[in-house]
């Protein structure tokens, strides 16, 4: 009998937070929890491996389940195609990696917090592995509970205000684009959220455009709120600078892509008239993101806070990159969602292991840290380099970055320069940040510190999980064919087909 | 009358049809001799015996869940068995059960009568069952009636305690008030109906088949349709509907915590029961029906839940949640108009409502202070930490009725929107979203109260710490009830199976 | 072996060391400096067999595909990229050696050859590609590479600084470059250079004036061109061997030889203003190095006044060929290819022999780098001041000296463009001649006005052995006939301009400027003098020079004044209106909303009786139509 892996994936999280739950001493409990973390992982990378270059749009790995609902059009399938794929793999690899992290924490009530941190990473397998967009927003909400709680139960600095801040937007933008959903369920003629199913009743009916406009519309609020769209987007900077680092890894580097994966997947093949009445608002609004909170994230001197902003900052890519509304760019978001998330999860990381050192998140109060942890040192350069897209850690930001440049400016010539701004801008407050933090004399405080708990160097703990993540996108930015071969077949499928450049001097040059 | 009429009518009268509410009304008389015959020291037999007994109808009543009735009128057209009929009878048994394992652990704490409560208990239950299947306005009164005198009585139950005795009389004045209505409203449609210059009218015109004919031959008859406002309105009072809400925090503050369990359950349920009923029999009026109940939906969803945004008292914010929660129902009885599985998403959403209240008022009956009214919010402040399991039940409960996936709840609100946005009720949606967006705030805040660290204010030398009541050592039967009905809540978060199947929803 | 192979092999190798060294060696100074010399000692045969024994050649695979864009990056070796590898193996190589003696003790040293380990593979990478994304790749490593060696004190802020402000600079010259390529993909669907010209082949009127300036923004940063040229001199506060790898031999070229390889793309225009941004930085450049007293700083602004020259040299010489070829696109390596190119490998010998011997100087003098408190060196490091001496001469153009012949090719080229130019060039010589004159008087004559420098003696042979050997490159380095036929090309089309019209004049003119820069420095600067002649005579010009025209001031005013600024605006307005006033502000209405509701429970019956019958009658009245 054929074993259905991504429903494996999914429940092997799923039953070791059952046995927490339920009560399993602590030793076992880790034990058991690098378990939970660790099979999806696996099962991640050898689905990746296993992905048949043959598969076009279409899904493989499908395998369907009836909860109950099948006549409303309800029912659990999953399946990946080359879109979400490699999300499917950075979900594999960042949760392991939180999952590492989180095991080794000391925080309290570990065993409540490994519990809650494996249904969020249950609910983020199953955003990228349902072909059912009920259960693609069903996933979704498992994932983002947890948040919530642990936020409020671990998390820092004015906690109670972040959780409930966060709750209420991030509720909203779910009912929104819950409402967006049904809509294009019924609308479309459907009456089935069966992905295929959908695109098939599309492909073939069709969809008049005022809905298209109004669907889109609900799904760019709803989506661009979950994505901390500006200027939706303040839950994203405060909560992240509440939440503890396990959760910030995986709220920032992998549930946050919910939206911008919901457009690629979702919302522009299927509503690609919605789309284009939509982009140019859009488009504003990621400039919004990429200028305006790249500069406030400039004047930052709360180092979570900071890499809480340049999250918010660089999903300003993603979403210019949807604006676009064509493969190019869509190819670029996902390349883009994939960096990011395996680079702002080693941020939040490293950002957590300053703060064990330091005592405190406040750049003013540190400085030289790289005379006394010099890996760290290495580790947080290389973290910061990567998310501000610069070729070599950051090859892979650097990928997704042009394929979006490239298709901003096919798309809306002059937006292209305050997009590439963005990349000046992250430049300044990236090694501002890196020089306070590690370079230059020791403040007082700092000093005063270290002299009742002395800094120790990056702990392996700490270290195995970063290499995880880096290794993982050094290696997808060397070699991006791995992901972008079939997420191109892929696109090339579901979205309607473009022009190469030039094409008229090739022409010429053949003549 | 000749002879013969009521020999069709004995004839007609199938008693074996309405077999489980004769057996709950017969386990009501066997309670009360039974406190006759044992000797006092054996009375906390009772309450088990009563639930045992329920359990016991309702294995019988599963055993033959499709009885061939379905479909009929029986009683010479007093009664109409259907399939949401069916699935309301089990769900008003298996409210009956969940509110006397309550009776039994609240009841524990106050020097009251222990028997009456279950016995009453077990009749309203039996009178809502007839209530769902009711075909004809007498019966449909009458039920009702006998719902409302019971309820007269369990709210001032705790006879000790002025706010549960206020509540009863405010609860015996307004019910009064509104079965007037009620009754006012159905004479109008009586005397509409029944008056020959009209055409279709019939000499049974309280006969809901003949009514709804009438109503058809006659779209625009100002008597009839104020009778069909006046006994919406009367309705509108059961479930708690605004403006007919007003009631609902006093009353369900002083009543007994399983009481209250019982009214913002059963007695809700009953009242959509006859709605779903009703909104058929009126199709001849659509327009109008849709106009009310649209006003008291979107009126009922923006009150409900600004009002529960700034309690305290975790009761009357429960009852004003469900306030808000008659609303998104609301939103489903419109749609059922025009989209049949409507009916079904009702049923699970009220399905999914009991579960979760149950789970919400097991909890408050722990941890509410000496008189239950009393239910502070700080009392929750660290429960999840000492009692971690009345935390986790108490985060289900909540969490299902904000409609927060993965948990049954979810799955209810959206079916119901499904269904809305079928039949085309865009605003109606509009509203809903904005409510369940504010629900979040005083829902998560109790969540947070239980869960998150809480700041307390410093205690110093001479004045006294805040007093918090002792929280009750949870009882195995309660346990059990909680236990599965947060598992249940999650369960059918995930996987609606059979239930989506009974209610045609697959 | 296969030339690729080899090609691959030449890149990887240095970032093996680096890399080993990193994860291994971090402690240990020995092994990571052995280890990186090797590499280089290995660059240097493999690079040697590249450049003389293999023809030119190309070779590029796919690396990213989506919708209309597709990705080649590949490896393109042919005279120009051959040139500019051997003065990055060889000068390289030289410096590793150097370094060792240099960085003798530093605890940190290994980190010092790993970067240099990486900054070898950048620079290899950068001259071997074959497009512009990878040309772009290795540009930004190599921004990279500098930054960590800049800051490889990072306990002193100004070195922090330093390394920031170059990084970032460079960014910003990037940013241009990003958007160049981007409108060049779009333009030619094609990011391959012989393939972009080819096609600029078929269609010369696609290229557009600001494809070109923009990709001249990245040379613009690189090199130190106007107005991006602040972060050089800072750049200063790396050590020594570094300054004279990458911030005077390589890396500032690798702007000259991205403005060779993107040649085709360029319009009049765009020349046009690149003309006048290089001479501009050779006068800016020249002038503001009288005003300087840091020994480095002052090669510094004389290596961004080189530059100039290149990029001028550049220019006029793509636009001689623009008018030759009729306004048709440019093709092949033009004239001022040529030029630049051939300057850039001399200025790369004598200028790091410069650097390498001042290095050697602030080593003895125990890391004095003030000219006016060294002094006296001539005789306590005699190796030192010859090989230093050679360096200026060849960096002064003294005749049959390798600068010589380079800034003649370039001159003759400006004297048939442009008279303005070519003469603002001549003043630059002189300039050159007289900051260079006052540089090695008042170091090494005189008397120690230091104890450092007094107790200065000369370094071992691993410091004299490299000045020797780029000297001997500095004094011979302009005669093509010594050029290997691998290298010849492009020297020998530099010297065949020297046989054009006008060249003998132009040659006149450079030695005569040349001379009285020297006599004016002879006459002006005196070896004991206590300040500098310029400040005591016009003290005002002093300090604006000394204060390098006030551009970095300006600077420095903007990001802490205006850009700062404005982000502690954005954040405060965020702060304020967005998360407060909107968002509480809709929540408190809310609150407020549900208070009014909630004191609708008032508690009393009659109130609850009346509320009631008021619901029924609007009900019975919406239902008797009333409304």
């Amino acid at each position: 009998m054929q074993i259905d892996f991504l429903l494996l994936s999914i429940l092997t999280p799923l039953a070791v937070a059952l046995a927490i739950g339920l009560g399993l001493p602590k030793r076992f409990a880790v034990k058991l929890a690098y378990l939970g973390f660790g099979v999806p992982a696996v099962i991640a990378v050898y689905l990746w491996w296993a992905f048949p270059a043959t598969a076009l749009g279409d899904y493989v790995f499908v395998s369907r389940y009836d909860t109950g609902l099948t006549g409303l059009g309800i029912s659990l399938v999953l399946g990946l195609n080359g879109i979400s794929m490699p999300m499917f793999l950075m979900t594999g690899i960042v949760g392991l990696a939180s999952g590492i992290y989180a095991i080794n924490s000391e925080a309290e009530r570990l065993k409540i917090y490994l519990m809650l941190l494996l249904i969020m990473q249950a609910g983020l397998l199953g955003v990228f592995a349902s072909t059912d967009v009920f259960f693609f927003y069903f996933f979704h909400e498992l994932a983002l509970i947890p948040t919530f709680i642990m936020v409020g139960i671990w998390g820092g600095r004015d906690r109670n205000y972040a959780a409930m801040k966060m709750t209420i937007y991030l509720t909203l933008g779910a009912m929104l684009s819950l409402i967006g959903l049904i809509a294009l369920y019924h609308r479309s003629g459907a009456d089935s959220f069966d992905m295929l199913v959908l695109r098939e009743t599309i492909m073939t009916q069709g969809l008049v455009e005022g809905d298209q406009k109004v669907i889109f519309g609900l799904l760019l609020f709803g989506f661009g709120t979950l994505v901390s769209l500006w200027p939706f987007h303040t839950w994203a900077p405060l909560g992240y600078g509440a939440a503890p680092s396990s959760v910030a890894m995986l709220h920032a580097g992998v549930l946050k892509k919910f939206g911008l994966y919901g457009f690629v997947q979702i919302a522009l093949p299927l509503l690609p008239l919605g789309a284009a009445a939509w982009a140019p608002w859009l488009a504003w609004l990621a400039l919004g993101n990429i200028v305006i909170v790249g500069f406030i994230t400039m004047a930052q001197s709360d180092l979570k806070q900071m890499v809480g902003y340049a999250s918010v900052m660089h999903v300003g890519y993603g979403l210019l990159g949807v604006a676009c509304v064509s493969i190019l760019g869509a190819g670029g978001v996902v390349l883009f969602m994939v960096a990011h998330g395996l680079s702002v999860a080693l941020l939040f990381l490293l950002t957590t292991s300053i703060h064990h050192r330091t005592g405190t998140f406040d750049m003013d109060e540190m400085g030289g840290l790289a005379k006394k942890a010099p890996v760290l040192a290495a580790f947080f350069l290389t973290a910061v380099l990567a998310s501000i897209g610069l070729p070599g850690p950051g090859l892979l930001n650097f990928w997704g970055e042009l394929a979006i440049f490239m298709a901003v400016y096919d798309y809306a010539m002059w937006m292209v320069v305050p997009a590439v701004f963005g990349v000046v801008i992250s430049a300044i407050y990236g090694l501002r940040a890196m020089g306070r933090v590690f370079y230059g004399e020791e403040s007082e405080t700092f000093i005063k510190h270290q002299t009742e708990n002395p800094v120790i160097d990056l702990k392996w703990s700490e270290r195995v999980p970063s290499l995880l993540l880096l290794i993982t996108l050094i290696a997808l930015g060397l070699w991006p064919k791995a992901i972008s071969t079939p997420l191109n077949a892929a696109l090339e499928a579901i979205y309607p087909a473009e022009e190469a450049p030039a094409t008229e001097i090739v022409q010429k040059q053949r003549l | 009358m000749p002879i013969e009429l009521l020999q069709k009518a004995a004839a007609d009268n199938r008693w074996v049809a309405i077999g489980p509410e004769l057996m709950v009304g017969c386990l009501a008389l066997i309670l009360l001799v039974l406190e006759i015959v044992l000797p006092k020291s054996r009375h906390e037999w009772i309450p088990s015996a009563a639930i045992v007994g329920l359990l016991g109808i309702i294995t019988a009543f599963l055993v033959n869940y499709h009885t061939t009735f379905v479909g009929q009128t029986t009683f010479n057209g007093l009664l109409r068995h259907s399939g949401t009929g069916q699935f309301l009878r089990l769900f008003f048994l298996l409210a009956a059960t969940g509110v006397c394992v309550l009776g039994m652990v609240a009841l524990k704490r106050q020097k009251m009568p222990k028997v009456e409560f279950f016995a009453i208990t077990l009749v309203v239950s039996g009178a809502m069952m007839l209530l769902a299947q009711a075909n004809h306005f007498v019966m449909l009164f009458v039920a009702l009636e006998t719902v409302t005198v019971g309820f007269y009585i369990l709210v001032s139950y705790t006879r000790s305690n002025p706010l549960s005795l206020e509540a009863g009389l405010k609860y015996l004045i307004m019910g009064a008030l509104s079965s007037g209505i009620l009754l006012f409203g159905i004479a109008l449609l009586y005397g509409a109906g029944g008056s020959a210059a009209l055409a279709a009218s019939s000499a049974d015109s309280m006969n809901f088949d003949s009514l709804r004919v009438f109503l058809y031959a006659n779209p625009d008859n100002v008597v009839a349709a104020v009778g069909i406002v006046l006994v919406l309105s009367g309705v509108a009072f059961k479930i708690g509907a605004v403006p007919f809400q007003i009631w609902i925090p006093d009353v369900y503050q002083g009543a007994p915590t399983p009481v209250t369990a019982f009214l913002a359950i059963s007695s809700k349920a009953a009242g959509f029961a006859i709605l779903l009923t009703l909104v058929t029999v009126f199709d001849g009026y659509q327009s109008l029906v849709v106009g009310v109940l649209t006003i008291m939906a979107i009126a009922t969803i923006l009150f409900g839940n600004l009002a529960a945004l700034t309690q305290h008292n975790v009761k009357r914010l429960i009852g004003l949640s469900g306030v808000a929660h008659a609303g998104y129902l609301l939103i489903g009885v419109i749609a059922a108009i025009h989209v049949p599985f409507a009916v079904g998403a009702i049923c699970f959403y009220l399905f999914a409502y009991m579960l979760a209240s149950f789970a919400v008022f097991g909890v408050m009956t722990h941890v509410s202070g000496e008189d239950d009214a009393d239910q502070n919010l700080d009392y929750y402040t660290d429960l999840a930490k000492t009692h971690p399991f009345l935390g986790v039940v108490l985060g289900v409960g909540l969490g299902s009725l904000a409609g927060i996936p993965p948990l049954a709840g979810f799955m209810g609100k959206l079916l119901v929107f499904l269904a809305a946005f079928q039949a085309g009720l865009y605003a109606l949606l509009g509203v809903a979203i904005v409510g369940v967006v504010i629900s979040i705030y005083y829902y998560f805040g109790w969540i947070k109260a239980a869960f998150f660290p809480q700041w307390r204010p410093p205690v110093f030398e001479g004045d006294d710490p805040i007093p918090e009541p002792p929280r009750q050592v949870v009882s195995a039967s309660a346990s059990i009830l909680l236990a599965t009905v947060a598992l249940a809540s999650v369960i059918l978060g995930f996987y609606q199976g059979p239930l989506g199947a009974w209610l045609g929803l697959n | 072996m296969e030339p690729i192979q080899l090609a691959l092999a030449l890149l990887i190798l240095p970032l093996v060391s680096a890399g080993l060294t990193a994860c291994f060696f971090r402690k240990n100074a020995l092994v990571g400096s052995v280890l990186s010399v090797a590499t280089a000692a290995g660059l240097v045969l493999i690079g040697g067999h590249l450049i003389f024994r293999v023809e030119p050649f190309t070779a590029a695979t796919e690396w990213l595909v989506i919708g209309p864009l597709s990705i080649e990056l590949g490896v393109l070796l042919d005279p120009l990229s051959k040139l500019l590898l051997f003065v990055v193996v060889f000068v390289g190589f030289l410096i590793h050696v150097f370094s060792l003696g240099y960085m003798k003790g530093d605890p940190h040293a290994a980190r010092f050859f790993a970067c240099l380990s990486l900054f070898m593979f950048s620079m290899i990478g950068l001259t071997l590609s074959d497009d512009l994304i990878m040309l772009f790749i290795f540009w930004e490593l190599v921004g990279l590479s500098s930054y960590l060696l800049i800051n490889f004190y990072y306990d002193r802020p100004a070195a922090v600084a330093a390394s920031k402000k170059a990084f970032i600079v460079n960014r910003i010259g990037d940013f241009g470059f990003l958007l160049g390529i981007i409108i060049a993909y779009w333009t030619f669907g094609s990011i391959n250079l012989e393939d972009i010209a080819a096609k600029v082949a078929v269609s010369p009127d696609a290229v557009t004036t600001a494809m070109g300036l923009l990709l001249f923004c990245g040379a613009v940063g690189k090199s130190g061109q106007l107005p991006l040229h602040v972060w050089l001199p800072d750049a200063m506060e790396g050590p020594t061997p570094v300054s004279a790898l990458i911030h005077a031999a390589t890396m500032v070229a690798a702007g000259i030889f991205l403005l060779c390889r993107v040649a085709v793309v360029m319009t009049g225009d765009a020349l046009t203003v690149i003309m006048w941004i290089g001479v501009g930085t050779a006068v800016f450049a020249g002038v503001t190095a009288l005003g300087q007293r840091d020994i480095k700083r002052i090669l510094a602004y004389s290596t961004i006044s080189q530059l100039g020259y290149m990029v001028a040299a550049f220019a006029l010489g793509s636009l001689l060929a623009l008018e030759a070829g009729a306004g048709a696109a440019l093709a092949g390596i033009t004239g001022g290819v040529a030029a630049a190119m051939f300057h850039l490998t001399t200025h790369a010998f004598f200028k790091a022999l410069l650097f390498l011997g001042a290095g050697s100087v602030i080593h003895a003098a125990h890391h004095e780098q003030d000219i006016y408190r060294l002094g006296g060196l001539w005789k306590k490091m005699p190796f030192t001041f010859a090989t230093f001496t050679l360096g200026t001469l060849a960096l002064i153009g003294t005749p049959f000296f390798a600068g010589y012949f380079s800034k003649d090719a370039i001159l003759v080229l400006a004297l048939q463009y442009n008279a303005v130019a070519f003469w603002l060039l001549v003043g630059t010589a002189c300039l050159t001649a007289l900051y260079m004159t006052r540089l090695w008087i008042i170091t090494f004559f005189g008397r120690a006005r230091s104890d450092g420098a007094s107790h200065a003696h000369e370094n071992g042979p691993v410091f004299v052995v490299p000045l020797v050997l780029l000297a001997i490159g500095a004094v011979v380095g302009g005669y093509t006939g010594l050029y290997p036929e691998a290298l010849a090309v492009i020297p020998e089309m530099a010297h065949a301009l020297m046989a054009t019209e006008g060249a003998s004049f132009a040659a006149a003119s450079g030695t005569v400027a040349l001379a009285l820069g020297v006599a004016l420095g002879l006459f002006f600067y005196r070896s004991n003098a206590k300040e500098d002649a310029l400040q005591r005579g016009l003290p005002v010009v002093y300090g604006v020079l000394e204060n390098r025209l006030y551009i970095d001031a300006v600077y420095d005013w903007y990001v802490a004044k205006v850009q700062q600024r404005f982000a502690m605006v954005l954040n405060f307005l965020e702060q304020i209106f967005l998360a407060g006033l909107i968002v509480r502000g809709l929540a408190g209405v809310v609150g407020l909303f549900g208070l009014g509701a909630r004191a609708l429970h008032v508690g009393s019956l009659h109130a609850y009786v009346y509320w009631f019958l008021f619901g029924a009658v609007v009900l019975w009245a919406a239902a008797a139509g009333l409304f």
